[in-house]
């Protein structure tokens, strides 16, 4: 055991910590910037079985913060590449790796195998994916992601704590490393912090950072820590999980002149935004007081609904199907688009 | 009243700052939003509410208190 001496003499570890470690069973999700990160770390320190799931390959523009590949990997998958580093690093490690995506199909199944999961991801859709699975079979999850030069990390559904849909309820898709631009080594600071608290969950850490969203930004070397607690409100159910990924969704309707004959358009918008569009079908019903003027419609009839930028009128769909509406849609095009729309079909009442 | 608002991701670069204390005339969290939806292009970013450093529901609006540090948190993506 001497490979692990210098953390042995920690009073918080000691040969009972090591030996936690080396039973431990890790799941990594991602194996880009983060995932490079915390990898080595985590095999380095003995933790006996790591899974590691990523569908992507490697290219070249990630060869500046993906430090587990080299030019021969492009090409070549991450998660298979990134395996043959560690088994040279630490062979004692056992490694699965999965060439696949996570997806709601084989998420709940991956997750019962191991005891902690780290999202290394970098999409918003697969954190509330991760989170939801990560509720249904009992597991903590390591939170990190990065914004440029600031990085968020936080552990969720740790002994019955909050969640990120605690701390996040619902949000829309935000820039990527792709899209905003990363430093290897802000993402790398990021990914090592994750690695901190898998190994702090493990040895049993009275300070795991859960409840709690730290920020820490590596430009001007500053941090805060903000406290969040367990929303009582959000349940998580195989039922939720069901119908939040396996069901078909309906995608939003695409304007046709011959819709305004078959439904009535409400328009969900408040009323001092631009610009109006003035047609006998259309409804006015603002978002803001849209339930209080449901009366006013009929459940039998069809009604699509449409906003500035679809996500009211989404919201707006929802409420209508509460509310046992029968026949409802959203429109994929904004008010502005429906306007030229409806004025080319001259269909727009003079 | 016065009170700090910090920023964080992408909302720095729609505020121009990380931080800024400022004068207000509102009562409460949600009209803080609102006045600062109207005034500047944010809404189509999502993000939460923390006041001295805890976080907020929404749906619930909370009264300010001069002093008080408001931080929006928008989530992040990047991996």
């Amino acid at each position: 055991m001497s490979r692990y001496q210098r953390q042995i003499i920690l009073p918080q570890i000691g040969e009972k910590g090591q030996q936690k470690l080396t039973e431990a069973r890790v799941l990594v999700i991602g194996a880009g910037g983060l995932g490079c990160a915390l990898l080595p770390y985590l095999v380095a320190s003995g933790i006996g079985n790591l899974g590691i799931v990523d569908g992507d390959r490697v290219e070249e523009s990630n060869l500046h913060r993906q430090i587990l590949f080299s030019n021969n990997s492009i090409g070549k998958f991450k998660a298979e590449e990134a395996q043959v580093f560690l088994n040279n690093q630490n062979p004692a490690c056992s490694i699965t790796v999965y060439t696949e995506y996570l997806t709601a199909e084989n998420a709940l199944q991956l997750f019962e195998k191991y005891d902690i999961i780290v999202d290394a991801t970098d999409r918003i859709a697969i954190r509330y994916l991760i989170n939801d699975a990560a509720v249904l079979t009992g597991k903590p999850f390591v939170y990190g992601s990065i914004h440029r030069f600031e990085g968020q990390v936080s552990v969720f559904n740790y002994s019955n704590g909050p969640t990120y849909r605690c701390l996040f309820p619902k949000a829309i898709e935000v820039p990527s490393c792709a899209e905003a631009g990363v430093l290897g080594t802000s993402v790398g600071l990021i990914g090592m912090m994750q690695a901190q608290e898998v190994l702090k969950i493990i040895l049993g850490s009275e300070n795991v950072l859960s409840g709690e969203l730290l920020i820490y930004n590596t430009l001007t070397a500053s941090q805060h820590k903000f406290q969040f607690s367990k929303n009582e409100q959000i349940e998580i159910t195989h039922e939720f999980f069901d119908t939040e990924y396996t069901s078909e969704k309906i995608e939003p309707e695409s304007f046709h002149p011959s819709l305004l004959e078959k439904y009535t358009l409400i328009d969900v918008r408040e009323l001092n935004e631009h610009p109006r569009i003035q047609h006998q079908n259309i409804l006015e019903l603002p978002l803001s007081n849209f339930k209080e003027t449901l009366n006013q419609l009929d459940k039998e009839q069809a009604y699509l609904v449409f906003c500035k930028s679809g996500i009211r009128a989404a919201k707006a769909e929802t409420i209508l199907q509460e509310h046992n509406f029968k026949n409802t849609r959203a429109l994929q095009e904004s008010a502005s688009q429906l306007e030229v729309l409806i004025t080319n079909a001259s269909v727009l009442k003079q | 009243m016065k009170v700090t608002l910090k920023y964080f991701g992408q909302l720095v670069d729609v505020m121009g700052n990380h931080e800024e204390t400022q004068e207000i005339d509102v009562k409460n969290s949600n009209e803080l939003l609102e006045q600062m939806k109207q005034n500047n292009p944010i809404s189509h970013i999502p993000f939460q509410l923390a006041i001295n450093d805890v976080l907020i529901d929404q749906e619930e609006s909370k009264k300010l208190n001069d002093g008080d540090v408001i931080a929006l948190l928008p989530p992040y993506a990047g991996g």
